[in-house]
């Protein structure tokens, strides 16, 4: 079934506002994913809240490099080296 | 010494002592576990499948290679079952989904090769939420798995099945998968003790993906002795999985001592969700009491890059989870339940520079949370779930019920951050609330702390009983 035709609700970004609409259009455009009932619109409202915490933080310098996360797990290990 | 009447309720650790010193046999205890099986595989639905003539057989193979005082591994003949999401030469492995309800991979997953190959008995494959998605136990395809200590409550996923079998003494050990609570959830909705290990610690070679940032596998049995076993077992590093870590395997069972007295512990002023129920914050205070009757010593700690681990670890399950399901999602999405697709579906949204980032920040955040916190604490301490656990009807996503997607997702509130980290954190039964359902205690470590863990665990049991309580009476009583 297609949810095209449900009501678009807004969905507020950082520094943008969303519609879901924009949301089930990029996701078609992008993926061929369409959305597969009224649960996924519903839980396209929860995507806001991920991308607006995720742009809140501070953002890495240009030239940082990847930081190494197997490496940290290592040395912050504790088994007796 | 005399085999018990009911050999059920022994835990792994005692029923391989009575294997190994010929008191009961291997097929006395798979004999056992398929009675309680047939018993209660109707209301608990814990089994997806059950493979009653394999079980037989290889007890059989074990009895045998005992008579003929064959030396044996410490699991020869220990019944278990794991979440049906593991290669197994050829039996199912239906992740819970319509999708794979017919899959029966001829690979074998190194975790349960590793257990397989030391005479462990595999009885068959448990129930899951539906590829390990979503931490209550619903499953649209199979039926929920339902709680032991009542039935109408959820069993905490997605190692649900696990999580019932266990607590119903229907095997001694299981392995599930943790991705953000997998394991340590159901251990806490139904009264069992689950590690999840450090990201590598397990290979995952041969089990279902979900996050492969973040997914660990590890044990859920009744005590953490048992769990000890277990790891002793899988943990190790694996040339099929190139992200296993190559760190030795301690011998974790040697370990533990009762002694807490170099473990400092810390309980964070911020978390996931420290607005506990009352009745979860008493039996906090309460089980933190007897940590420091071990030796233990406690602190109030401040935990660092909190709104960092959050984001990013929200950023990385999502797209990775999506990732592995698009050609699915695209040609199939009428094949998930609705709250699986549904949840799926914005990832897709999610920009793949956002997820790059959420990666890139990984390391430097692990360095800075170790530096900050296990600079001052050895052992972080939380309850597993800060609330007491819901039904299912209040969590099934598809009634569409006001506040219904918070209530699904509550239950992990308090595990996920660890899994971003990579962390190691095991779940103990610590009480029961006045419903008669457990709640528990979930302690994390630094980076290959499975040792301390256990030895913190087995301490903890030493001066409590609740990994001993057992819901078979009352669940019998209601289903005659």
């Amino acid at each position: 079934m297609s949810q095209r035709t449900c009501a678009p609700p807004l969905i507020e970004m950082a520094g943008a506002a969303l519609t879901s609409e924009d949301v089930v259009r990029a996701i078609d455009a992008w993926h061929g994913i369409t959305p597969p009932n009224q649960v996924a619109l519903e839980f396209a409202r929860d995507l806001a809240r991920v991308i607006a915490a995720f742009e809140a933080l501070a953002p890495v310098e240009f030239a940082a490099e990847p930081s190494d996360f197997a490496r940290a797990l290592a040395e912050f290990s504790d088994t007796p080296k | 010494m005399s085999a018990p009447a009911e050999l059920v309720e022994l835990s792994l650790t005692e029923a391989s002592g009575l294997l190994t010193s010929r008191v009961v046999s291997a097929k006395d205890l798979t004999e056992s576990a398929l009675e309680r099986i047939e018993k209660l595989q109707a209301p608990l639905n814990a089994f997806i499948w059950i493979d009653a003539e394999g079980a037989r057989r290889k007890a059989d193979e074990i009895d045998l290679a005992r008579a003929r005082n064959t030396e044996l591994p410490v699991l020869a003949g220990i019944p278990m079952a794991h979440k049906d999401m593991f290669d197994l030469g050829g039996r199912l492995a239906t992740c819970g989904s319509n999708i794979r309800a017919d899959h029966a991979p001829r690979g074998m997953a190194t975790a349960i090769a590793r257990l397989e190959d030391q005479g462990s008995i595999t009885l068959g494959g448990l129930n899951m939420a539906e590829f390990a998605q979503g931490p209550t136990g619903h499953n649209a395809h199979f039926g929920d798995c339902r709680n032991p200590w009542s039935l109408p409550y959820i069993s905490g996923g997605s190692s649900s099945g696990s999580g019932a079998a266990v607590a119903a003494r229907l095997v001694f050990a299981s392995i599930g998968s943790d991705t953000g609570g997998s394991i340590r959830i159901p251990s806490s909705c139904c009264g069992v003790t689950g590690l999840k290990p450090t990201y590598g610690r397990v290979s995952r070679h041969g089990a279902m993906p979900l996050s492969f940032s973040m997914d660990c596998i590890g044990p859920l049995a009744r005590t953490a002795a048992d769990c000890a076993l277990m790891m002793e077992a899988i943990a190790g590093p694996d040339a099929q999985d190139p992200t296993s870590a190559g760190t030795p395997v301690p011998a974790y069972s040697r370990n533990l001592t009762g002694d807490l007295s170099d473990c400092r512990i810390g309980v964070p002023s911020n978390w996931g969700t420290l607005d506990l129920d009352p009745e979860v914050e008493a039996a906090f205070a309460a089980a933190l009491e007897v940590l420091v009757s071990r030796g233990a010593t406690l602190s109030r700690i401040d935990i660092p890059v909190m709104p960092d681990i959050s984001a990013c670890s929200a950023v990385v399950s999502r797209v990775e989870l999506g990732a592995v399901h698009a050609d699915w999602m695209r040609r199939r999405p009428q094949d998930y339940a609705a709250n699986v697709s549904g949840r799926m579906y914005p990832a897709y949204a999610i920009p793949g520079t956002y997820y790059v980032e959420a990666l890139r920040r990984r390391g430097s955040i692990l360095a800075t949370f170790c530096q900050e916190v296990f600079g001052k604490v050895d052992l972080i301490a939380v309850p597993t779930i800060p609330k007491r656990i819901p039904t299912r009807a209040e969590t099934d996503i598809e009634s569409g019920a006001e506040g219904v997607l918070e209530r699904f997702l509550s239950p992990s509130a308090n595990t996920r951050l660890l899994s971003y980290l990579g962390l190691p954190a095991i779940s103990v039964p610590m009480s029961f609330d006045s419903r008669g359902l457990p709640m528990g205690l979930q302690i994390a470590a630094r980076p290959f702390g499975e040792g301390r863990l256990l030895r913190a665990g087995e301490a903890y049991q030493r001066d409590t009983a609740w990994h001993n309580a057992s819901p078979l009476p009352k669940l019998e009583e209601g289903i005659r």
